[in-house]
C-alpha cells in the first residue's frame, strides 16, 4: 500500500540514525547495510511482503563443503562502518517464505534495527516477541482472576503490522485459555493479513463488526484490552475511525495492555493527552516514549538480540530469566 | 544516560499466582488416556493447519523448535553441564525435524548453552531452511562439516546431543550419510533429545536400528511410536492446536499450565531424582 511506503520513508528520514529508542547513540551512524551479501529465497519475491526491497541472491548459501568443521566469524563488522546512501539500506526481511507479521513499518526504534532484524532472524522472531506480549499479558493478569466475561479480552488491531501483530497475540491468548474478541475493521488487502485473519478464525476468535462506543459496555464485556492500533511508524493524523476508537478507549477503566508503543503517541515524546495503558510490552528495545510511560507494568519481549548487535549498538537489555520470552523492566511506576 | 534497570524483585513476583491456581486446579490429566496419533494422522492434522488454519510452515517450525528448547534446558539445566560450558551437539536432518532442529539451537544459545549443529543436507525445504541456518550463523553456532567418526568424540565434547534428524514423515531404513551418523550416536552414552520421534523410528513403532533418546519432546500431540518410548522425560510442545482440530481428531492432551509452551507427559517410570529441575517457576 502507498500508504505504508510514504509513512516509512518519511519515518527513515525523520529519524536520526543510531538513535536507539531509549537509548542514544551518540556517534549517529549513517545506517549501514548489513543485508547487502544476503542470500534471498526464492519465495520472498512474491511480494508478500508489501514494500520491502530485495537484493540479489548471493553465493552465501551455496553449499558448505565437506572439509575440516569451521566456525562462522564473528558478525561482520565491517558493513557496518560503511556510508551508505540511506535509500540503499532498505533491507527488510530477506529470510522467510513466511506469513507471520512483517513489523516493517513499525521500525523497532530504528532503522538500523530492522535491517539486522531482516538480515539475520527474520520474521521468526515477531512471532517469538508476540509470544513474549502474550506471556507479559498473562503473567500481568491471569486469566483465573479476570472477572469479566470468562477471561474476555478486546484485542484492538488497527490498519499495519501493529494490528498484524494484535492478530498473533490474540491466537495465543486463545491457547493460553483467554476469550479473546477482535476489532479489525482495517484489514491490508494481504495475504498476510489474510492469512493471520484466518488463523484467528481458526481458533474460533470473533471478529466485532463495530466498534462499541458506550465505555460501560466495554466495562462490563471485557476484563482486558489489547491496544494493538498502532506502533511505532505512526504519523498523524488519526483516520476518525480510530480517532473514535482511542477517544473511547481512553475513558475505560479497564487496563489497558499496548502492543510497543501505547496507540497515537509520538514515539519519542509520548502524548501527555493520549491512551495511558497500565502495561506496556516493548520488542526487542524500548523506544524512547517508553520513558513516560505512567502504568503498572513494563515488559520487554523479543528475545533474539545477538549479543554482537547488542554491544555493536550499546543497547543496554536486561537478560531474560532462564528460558523466558519476556522480561519485567522497573517501571518506578507501581 | 538513562538506563533501564531490571527489577528482579519487583512486588509481583513471577509465578505467585499460581499457588491460587492449584487451590482450584481441574482434576489431574489422567495419562492413560492420552491420545497419540498415527502417521496419516500426523500428516493429515499439519496439512489442515497449513490450509484451512492458515498457518505457514515458518510459524510452525520456530514454536515447535521454541518448545524443544524449552524442554530441553528444564531437563537438562546449563548449569549441571559439566563439558565445556553447556557444549551440546544438534544434529539436524534434511526435512521438517531438522527445521525445527536449527531453530531449537538458536533458542538454546538465547538460554545459555554452546550449540554446535551438525546441518549436512538441506533438501526438502532448502528456502526455509537456509535462512534458519543462516540464524544460526549469526549467532555464532559453528555448524560441522563432517560427522565425528567415534563415539567418544562426541562424549568428550558435548553434554547432550539433540536429535532432529527424523521425523514423522521418516519411514525406514535410514540411508546414505545418515546411516553412520545414527550408527555413532547409538553408542554415546551422554544423553539423547529426540524432536518429536526418535530418528530411526518409524512414526508408529520403534526400531532396534534407531536412537535411544534419554527426552522426547513431542510436537503437537505423540506419535504412536511413542508408547514404546523407553527413556527418562516425555514433553509435549507445540502448542499451536487450535481446539477444532483437537475435536477433530479426538485428541486427549493434557492442558498446558498457563502460559507455558511445554507441558511433560507423566508416562515414563521416573524417580524423584531425575525429575526435572523446573527453575524459576
Amino acid at each position: 500500500m502507498s500508504d505504508r511506503k510514504e509513512k516509512r520513508s518519511k519515518s527513515e528520514g525523520g529519524i536520526p540514525p543510531g538513535n536507539l529508542g531509549q537509548f542514544p547513540n551518540e556517534n549517529n551512524r549513517s545506517i549501514p547495510d548489513i543485508a547487502a551479501n544476503v542470500p534471498l529465497m526464492e519465495s520472498a519475491r512474491d511480494g508478500q511482503r508489501g514494500t520491502e526491497k530485495y537484493h540479489e541472491k548471493s553465493e552465501m548459501a551455496a553449499g558448505k563443503g565437506w572439509g575440516v568443521a569451521y566456525y562462522k566469524q564473528d558478525y561482520p563488522e565491517r558493513d557496518l562502518d560503511d556510508d551508505v546512501n540511506p535509500n540503499d539500506t532498505l533491507v527488510q526481511d530477506v529470510s522467510s517464505t513466511a506469513v507471520l507479521t512483517p513489523l516493517d513499518d513499525d521500525l523497532v526504534g530504528e532503522v538500523k534495527e530492522l535491517e539486522d532484524r531482516g538480515n539475520w532472524t527474520g520474521r521468526f522472531d515477531f512471532l517469538m516477541s508476540l509470544l513474549g506480549y502474550s506471556v507479559g499479558l498473562g503473567n500481568c493478569y491471569p486469566v483465573e482472576k479476570l472477572t469479566q466475561g470468562n477471561g474476555a479480552v478486546l484485542v484492538c488491531c488497527g490498519p499495519g503490522n501493529n494490528g498484524g501483530d494484535g492478530l498473533v497475540c490474540a491466537r495465543h491468548l486463545k491457547l493460553f485459555g483467554y476469550n479473546p474478541t477482535l476489532f479489525y475493521p482495517k484489514k491490508p488487502n494481504k495475504p498476510l493479513f489474510d492469512n493471520l485473519t484466518k488463523q484467528c478464525q481458526g481458533m474460533e476468535l470473533p471478529f466485532l463488526s463495530e466498534f462499541p462506543t458506550d465505555v460501560e459496555v466495554i466495562q462490563r464485556s471485557y476484563s482486558l484490552v489489547v491496544d494493538a492500533l498502532f506502533g511505532f511508524s505512526f504519523q498523524p493524523p488519526v483516520r476518525p475511525l480510530f480517532a473514535g476508537v482511542i477517544d473511547t478507549l481512553k475513558k475505560v477503566e479497564t487496563p489497558i495492555c499496548s502492543v510497543d508503543v501505547p496507540s497515537g503517541w509520538n514515539v519519542e515524546e509520548g502524548d501527555p493527552n493520549g491512551l495511558q495503558p497500565q502495561l506496556l510490552i516493548s520488542l526487542t528495545a524500548p523506544k524512547r516514549c517508553a520513558k513516560l510511560f505512567k502504568g503498572r507494568f513494563h515488559y520487554l519481549g523479543g528475545r533474539f538480540v545477538p549479543r554482537a548487535l547488542e554491544q555493536k549498538y550499546d543497547l543496554q537489555l536486561p537478560p531474560y530469566p532462564g528460558t523466558d520470552c519476556v522480561v519485567e523492566l522497573n517501571t518506578g511506576n507501581s | 544516560m538513562d538506563r533501564i534497570s531490571v527489577n528482579r524483585f519487583s512486588f509481583r513476583r513471577k509465578g505467585s499466582h499460581k499457588k491460587n491456581k492449584e487451590e482450584n486446579a481441574e482434576p489431574e490429566f489422567n495419562f492413560s488416556t492420552l491420545s497419540y496419533i498415527s502417521q496419516d494422522e500426523a500428516e493429515k492434522m499439519n496439512e489442515e493447519l497449513l490450509s484451512e488454519y492458515a498457518f505457514n510452515e515458518v510459524q510452525l517450525l520456530e514454536l515447535a523448535g521454541y518448545s524443544s528448547a524449552v524442554a530441553t534446558a528444564k531437563c537438562y539445566p546449563v548449569e549441571k553441564m559439566t563439558r565445556d560450558n553447556g557444549a551440546i551437539l544438534v544434529c539436524c536432518g534434511p526435512g521438517y525435524n531438522g527445521g525445527v532442529g536449527l531453530v531449537c539451537a538458536r533458542h538454546l544459545k538465547l538460554f545459555g548453552y554452546r550449540p554446535t549443529v551438525f546441518y549436512p543436507v538441506k533438501s526438502n525445504m532448502a528456502s526455509i531452511c537456509d535462512s534458519l541456518s543462516r540464524q544460526c550463523e549469526s549467532l555464532d553456532l559453528p555448524f560441522l562439516s563432517y560427522f565425528p567418526s567415534e563415539s567418544h568424540l562426541i562424549q568428550d565434547s558435548y553434554n547432550l546431543v539433540v536429535d532432529a534428524l527424523f521425523g514423522f514423515r521418516f519411514k525406514p531404513p535410514v540411508k546414505d550419510t545418515f546411516a553412520s551418523v545414527i550408527e555413532t550416536l547409538k553408542k554415546v552414552e551422554i544423553p539423547i533429545c529426540s524432536v518429536d520421534v526418535p530418528s530411526g523410528w518409524g512414526a508408529e513403532s520403534a526400531s532396534p536400528d534407531g536412537l535411544q533418546p534419554e527426552l522426547l519432546i513431542s510436537i503437537a500431540a505423540p506419535k504412536r511410536c511413542a508408547k514404546l518410548f523407553q527413556g527418562k522425560f516425555h514433553y509435549l510442545g507445540g502448542r499451536f492446536v487450535p481446539r477444532t482440530l483437537e475435536q477433530k481428531f479426538d485428541l486427549k492432551l493434557p492442558p498446558y499450565p498457563g502460559t507455558d509452551c511445554v507441558v511433560e507427559l507423566k508416562t515414563q517410570k521416573s524417580t524423584e531424582d531425575e525429575k526435572p529441575d523446573d527453575t524459576g517457576e
